[in-house]
């Protein structure tokens, strides 16, 4: 994935270490579902 | 000869069990050699082949309802260990979503045919609650479609692998030479695509604590949500301003979007 998009021509990304298990299990705020990004899923 | 035959009957069932268990916990031991030779040797009437059969059944059966149950417990954790142990966390965890999204409780009884796949099915069912029995039904399925293939396939072809079994027994200790170093390819060849998936991987990771702090000090990076359906239904939370996007979007999404913004990926 990481790599494609560098293929796009984006330089400055980075997987994030652990995924979202990671930033729930350090305990970080997370946004809870809304209609938004439920329509951006479903688009 | 009759002590013989009986050892073989004893210890290859033994064999067999011991094989298919560590191949199903995990390890990147296969287990359809030893399958089909169990076959041949039941055509030959040294074993029986509904005995093997069941046998390895068990051991697959047995070996997977651990990871089911770890599944149910640990969560996405479960299968990251999993997918730790046989190739790479990310590619698998993605792909065996979206092999199970597809197909359902049917790719249960047919895991053992997708290559790695097996071993992640079972955690896979229990983080998606399939009850313990259709777990155990499919699971079985799978097993006897699976192990049954492969007797049968020795059953059939016996005279071919009784053959080549005399011809690595000819060659002696070179035979035996042989089979180790045929191991040591399959184990070479396994661990060059694990090697290669890390490097791809670590392009720059980026760690929880520090994209905290972006967000903190305000940074403001685009931040996509690369999960599979699947697994955001299953937490349908997500990071403070990310966006859910997927591969097949790629185009569209980014159009207006400098190559220069920092991008943030993140999936389960």
């Amino acid at each position: 994935m990481a790599a494609k998009l560098k293929e796009k021509g984006f330089q400055r990304i980075r997987p994030l270490a652990g995924g979202f298990q990671a930033w729930v299990s350090a305990g970080f705020e997370v946004q809870e579902a809304t209609l938004a990004s439920d329509l951006t899923a479903s688009a | 000869m009759d002590q013989l035959v009986d050892l073989i009957g004893r210890y290859g069932l033994l064999f067999v069990f011991v094989n298919v268990l560590l191949e199903q916990v995990g390890l990147p031991i296969p287990a359809l050699p030893t399958l089909v030779l169990a076959g041949a040797l039941a055509a030959d009437g040294k074993l029986s082949a509904p005995l093997v059969l069941a046998v390895a059944v068990a051991a697959s059966v047995i070996a997977d309802y651990p990871w089911y149950l770890a599944g149910r417990r640990f969560g996405y954790r479960a299968l990251r260990a999993v997918c730790r142990v046989s190739v790479s966390p990310e590619s698998c965890v993605r792909q065996t979503e979206g092999i199970f999204e597809r197909y359902g409780l049917m790719s249960l009884a047919l895991a053992k045919f997708i290559p790695g796949y097996s071993t992640v099915a079972p955690p896979l069912a229990g983080i998606l609650g399939t009850p313990a029995g259709s777990f155990f039904l499919y699971n079985t399925i799978g097993a006897s479609v699976w192990a049954g293939a492969a007797v049968a396939g020795g059953v059939i072809f016996h005279r071919q692998v009784d053959r080549l079994v005399a011809a690595l027994d000819g060659l002696g200790a070179w035979g035996l030479a042989l089979l180790v170093l045929g191991l040591a390819l399959y184990l070479l060849i396994r661990w060059t695509r694990l090697v290669q998936f890390q490097r791809v991987l670590r392009i720059a990771r980026i760690s929880v604590e520090e994209l905290r702090r972006l967000l903190v000090e305000g940074h403001n990076p685009l931040i996509l949500d690369v999960r599979t359906n699947l697994s955001y239904r299953y937490d349908p939370r997500t990071i403070p301003g990310a966006v859910r996007f997927h591969l097949n979007e790629l185009d569209e999404k980014l159009a207006g979007i400098p190559r220069e913004q920092e991008i943030i990926l993140y999936c389960t």
